[in-house]
C-alpha cells in the first residue's frame, strides 16, 4: 500500500525521471537515447541563450491567436445547432466529416493554400477550435435537463429568453470541456504543422534534431511538448475552478 | 410529427451538401486556382483512375494493416496496464501525471526518434500507433477500475467472494464500459498516429499518398487521399460500434 | 460456520476514526436468533458505522462481535447486507436471475440447483416473472426486492438491512415494509434493520434499539414494543410506543444541539 498523499505528483515526476534514467542506461548510447541530465543541460543552455523561449513563444502564439478567435465562434455555432434543428441539419454533415478526418491530414492542404506561412498554421488551429467546441456546445445544449427549462418557464421566462438565460449557461461546462479537448488536439496539430514546414517552434526543434542527428534536441522538443500540454490542461482546469467556479463541472454533481 | 421532423432534417442536410458541392464546383478555377482547389469532377476522375490502377486499394490496405495491428497491440497493453495500475490503490496520484504527460506528447513528435531507433521499417509505425492507443486505453481502464462503486464491492464481499473473485467477477465487468469507450477513443488517436507516421516516414500508405501528391502538386490525388482517410476513420468507428452494440454479451455492460 | 447459533452478541463496541472523532462508544447489543431487531437513530448517529462493523467492512477500535462465542471477522455470507443504494448494489450487467444467483457460485456447484434456489428466493419476493430483466428495467421497489432475494438465497444467519427503503417513495416504502414483514413471518430469518423512521421500526420490529445522536453515539434504550403481530399504526399501544421513542430521541437531540459536530 502506497500512501502518496499530497506529494503524489512529485513522486510521479521522480519516478518518471528514474525510469527515463534506467532506460537510457540500458540503451547505453547517448546518441540514441540521451539521459535526463543531457536533456536538462540542453534545456538550461537554451534557456540561457533565450532560444527556448523563442520557440516556445512561437508555438504558443500559433496556438492561442487562432483559438481565441475560433473557439467563441464554435461556441456560438454549437449553441445555434443545439437550438435549431435546421441549423443542426445544415452543419451536421460537415461536422461529421471534420470529426472523422484527422486534422493533421489537412496540413498539406493548408500548406498548399497558404504556403509555408503563419496563416497556414493559424487556419488549421482555427478550424479545429471551431468544430471541436461546436460539437461540445451542441452536446451541452442537448443535455440540458427539461426540468430546468420548465422551471424557467414557470417563472415566466419563455422562448429565446429561456434559451439565453438557462440553456446556454447550462451548457457552459460542456463548452469548457470542449475548450480543453480542442486545446489538446491543437497542440498536436501545431507541432505537426511545425514539423512539416516551419522555422521555429517545438516541432521545428524536433525536426532540426533529426536533421542534425541530435537526439537531445529531439528529446527537448518532446519533453517541452508534454510539459506544455500538461500546463495547458491543468491551467484551464485551474482557471475554471479559480475564476469561474460556478461553471466547474465538479460543483454540479 | 417526429417523422415529419426527420424528413425535414434529411432535406436540409441534402440541401446543405448540394450547396457545398455547388460552391466548390463554381469556386474551383474561378475564385481559386484549380491547383489549389481542383474541380469535384477532377477529384472523382482521379479516384476512379487510382482505384483502377490499384494504387488506392494498395495504400488503403497498407494503412489499415498498420492501424489495425498498432491499435490491437495498444489495446491489449493498455488494458493490462490500466488494470494493474488501477488495482494498485494509491498509485494513481503518482502515475497520473506521467500519463498526463504521455498523453500530451503528440505521436508525430515521436516519429523522428522512432526512426532513429528502429529504422524506417514497419516497426516504428506500429509502435507509434500502439503507443498512443496504449496511453488512451490505459487512462480510461484505470479510471474505470477506480470508479467501481464501493457499495458494489461490499455487496460482493458479503456474498462471500474472495479478493481474486472480486477482481474478475466485479471489477472486470464494472470496468468493461470504460475499456470499450477507451478502445473507441483509441481508434481516432490511432488514425492521427497513422497519418503522422506516414507523413514523415515516407514510403507507402494513404498518408504517404497525401504527402507525395503535395510535392508533385497533384491536388486531386491529395483530396482523394484525405477523403479516403475520413471514410476509413468513420468506417472503423461505425464498425466498432456495430460490433460492440450487436454482440449480446458486450451490450449488457453498457446498461450501467 | 456453526449453524447452531443462538444469538449474535455485540459487546463493548467502540469505533474511533484516525483523526480522533469517536463515532460509537460502548455499544452492547444482543440479537436473538429469529428476532427482527430495528436499530433506530437520528441521522449522523453512527447507524451506518454500526452496520459496517457488524458486516465486517470496518474493524472496531474496541469490543467484539460474536455468534455465541465465535467472533466474526471480515465480511462473509453469514451476514449479508442489503444496501440502500440500489443503483450500485445490484450488478447492472447481470439479469435479475443472475444477480440472485451471484453469491451461490462459490457454494453450490450444481448449476440447476443454483437456478432453482435463486428462483425460489425470487418467488418469495414476487419477482419470478421478471427473471430475465436487467436492473435498469426495474423500478426502485423491484430492485430492492432483487437485492433481498439475492441475500436470502445465501441463507445467512443474519440479514443486515441498512435503511433499505429510504430511497423509495412513501407508498412503495409502506408496501415494502408490509411485504418484508410478511416475508419475515414466513422465513423467520434473523434481521438487523437500521432506520431513522420510527413508525417503520415499530411496524417491523420484535426488538428496538435506540441510538443517541452522534458523535460518540451510545445506546439510549433497548426494548420489545410488545405489539401484536398485525401492527396497526392507529392502535393506541402503537401510538404509545411511538411517543416513547420520540421522547427519547427528541430529548437527546435537544441536548445535543448545543454541541453538534460533523459525525460522518
Amino acid at each position: 500500500m502506497i500512501r502518496p498523499g499530497r506529494f503524489g505528483p512529485l513522486y510521479g515526476i521522480l519516478l518518471f525521471f528514474i525510469l527515463w534514467q534506467v532506460a537510457a542506461a540500458f540503451v547505453g548510447t547517448p546518441l540514441l537515447f540521451p539521459e535526463p541530465m543531457d536533456v536538462m543541460r540542453g534545456l538550461a543552455y537554451m534557456t540561457e541563450t533565450g532560444e527556448l523561449f523563442e520557440h516556445l513563444g512561437a508555438t504558443l502564439q500559433r496556438l492561442l491567436v487562432p483559438l481565441a478567435v475560433g473557439m467563441p465562434l464554435g461556441a456560438v455555432l454549437g449553441c445555434a445547432m443545439g437550438a435549431s434543428r435546421d441549423v443542426n441539419a445544415w452543419f451536421d454533415p460537415y461536422m461529421r466529416m471534420a470529426n472523422s478526418t484527422p486534422a493533421i491530414a489537412l496540413i498539406p492542404f493548408a500548406l498548399l493554400w497558404f504556403g509555408v506561412t503563419e496563416l497556414a498554421r493559424y487556419s488549421l488551429v482555427f478550424y479545429v477550435g471551431v468544430y471541436v467546441v461546436a460539437l461540445n456546445a451542441r452536446g451541452g445544449v442537448a443535455q440540458v435537463p427539461r426540468l430546468r427549462i420548465k422551471a424557467a418557464n414557470t417563472l415566466g421566462v419563455l422562448g429565446a429568453s429561456a434559451f439565453f438565460r438557462v440553456v446556454v449557461p447550462s451548457s457552459f461546462p460542456a463548452i469548457l470541456a470542449g475548450v480543453r479537448t480542442a486545446t489538446g488536439l491543437c497542440i498536436m496539430v501545431v507541432v505537426a504543422a511545425e514539423m512539416l514546414g516551419a522555422a521555429s517552434g517545438l516541432g521545428y526543434l524536433i525536426i532540426r534534431g533529426r536533421q542534425n542527428y541530435d537526439p537531445t534536441l529531439i528529446f527537448i522538443g518532446i519533453f517541452g511538448l508534454g510539459i506544455l500540454s500538461i500546463l495547458f490542461d491543468r491551467g484551464i482546469a485551474f482557471a475554471i475552478e479559480r475564476f469561474m467556479p460556478r461553471w466547474s463541472v465538479r460543483r454540479r454533481v | 410529427m417526429p417523422g415529419h421532423g426527420i424528413r425535414r432534417t434529411a432535406v436540409v442536410a441534402t440541401l446543405s451538401i448540394l450547396t457545398g458541392l455547388a460552391v466548390w464546383a463554381v469556386a474551383s478555377g474561378t475564385l481559386v486556382s484549380e491547383v489549389q482547389l481542383p474541380h469535384p469532377h477532377a477529384v472523382w476522375q482521379e479516384a476512379v483512375a487510382k482505384a483502377e490502377s490499384g494504387l488506392l486499394w494498395e495504400s488503403i490496405r497498407i494503412s489499415l494493416w498498420r492501424v489495425g495491428w498498432g491499435w490491437a497491440i495498444g489495446v491489449v497493453a493498455g488494458i493490462a496496464t490500466g488494470l494493474l495500475l488501477g488495482e494498485l490503490r494509491g498509485v494513481d496520484a503518482v502515475v497520473g501525471p506521467i500519463f498526463e504527460f504521455l498523453k500530451g506528447v503528440a505521436p508525430i513528435s515521436l516519429v523522428p526518434i522512432m526512426i532513429l531507433w528502429f529504422g524506417i521499417g514497419e516497426l516504428p509505425k506500429l509502435l507509434i500507433i500502439a503507443y498512443i492507443t496504449w496511453v488512451v486505453v490505459t487512462v480510461s481502464t484505470m479510471t474505470g477500475v477506480r470508479e467501481v462503486p464501493k457499495v458494489r464491492l461490499r455487496a460482493a464481499r458479503c456474498l462471500g467472494l474472495s479478493q481474486l473473485q472480486v477482481f474478475y467477477r466485479i471489477i472486470l465487468p464494472s470496468t468493461a464500459s470504460y475499456v470499450l469507450l477507451g478502445m473507441r477513443n483509441g481508434i481516432g488517436f490511432a488514425y492521427i498516429a497513422l497519418v503522422s507516421a506516414e507523413f514523415i516516414a515516407v514510403d507507402k500508405g494513404i498518408g504517404f499518398l497525401i504527402m507525395d501528391s503535395r510535392l508533385n502538386l497533384q491536388t486531386p490525388l491529395m483530396v482523394v487521399g484525405i477523403i479516403s482517410l475520413g471514410l476509413l476513420g468513420s468506417g472503423s468507428q461505425l464498425l466498432y460500434d456495430a460490433i460492440t452494440l450487436q454482440t449480446p454479451w458486450l451490450s449488457r455492460f453498457r446498461r450501467q | 460456520m456453526d449453524d447452531d447459533w443462538k444469538r449474535l452478541r455485540v459487546s463493548g463496541l467502540c469505533k474511533q476514526f484516525a483523526r480522533g472523532s469517536v463515532i460509537l462508544s460502548n455499544i452492547d447489543l444482543t440479537v436473538d436468533r429469529g428476532a427482527f431487531m430495528c436499530i433506530l437513530g437520528p441521522s449522523g448517529s453512527g447507524k451506518s458505522t454500526l452496520v459496517d462493523l457488524i458486516a465486517g467492512f470496518e474493524q472496531p477500535t474496541g469490543g467484539t462481535i460474536a455468534f455465541d462465542d465465535s467472533p466474526v471477522r471480515g465480511p462473509g455470507p453469514d451476514r449479508v447486507v442489503i444496501f440502500q443504494d440500489i443503483g450500485n448494489a445490484l450488478f447492472p450487467w447481470l439479469t435479475v436471475q443472475e444477480n440472485a444467483e451471484f453469491g451461490l457460485r462459490n457454494f453450490v456447484r450444481n448449476r440447476r440447483e443454483r437456478r432453482t434456489r435463486a428462483l425460489e428466493a425470487l418467488e418469495l419476493v414476487g419477482l419470478d416473472k421478471d427473471t430475465h430483466k436487467f436492473p435498469s428495467e426495474l423500478s426502485g421497489g423491484m430492485k430492492q426486492r432483487v437485492q433481498i432475494a439475492r441475500g436470502l438465497v445465501m441463507d445467512p444467519h443474519v440479514l443486515i438491512m441498512d435503511e433499505p427503503f429510504a430511497a423509495l417513495d412513501a407508498i412503495t416504502r409502506r408496501r415494502m415494509q408490509y411485504e418484508l414483514k410478511d416475508l419475515w413471518q414466513r422465513t423467520h430469518k434473523t434481521v438487523i434493520f437500521v432506520t431513522h423512521d420510527i413508525s417503520e421500526a415499530l411496524i417491523l420490529a420484535t426488538d428496538v434499539t435506540v441510538l443517541s445522536s452522534g458523535p460518540g453515539a451510545r445506546i439510549l434504550d433497548t426494548f420489545r414494543p410488545g405489539l401484536p403481530d398485525e401492527r396497526d399504526p392507529a392502535d393506541p399501544a402503537f401510538i404509545a410506543a411511538y411517543r416513547r421513542v420520540e421522547a427519547l430521541i427528541g430529548h437527546v437531540q435537544d441536548a445535543g444541539d448545543a454541541g453538534r459536530g460533523e459525525a460522518r
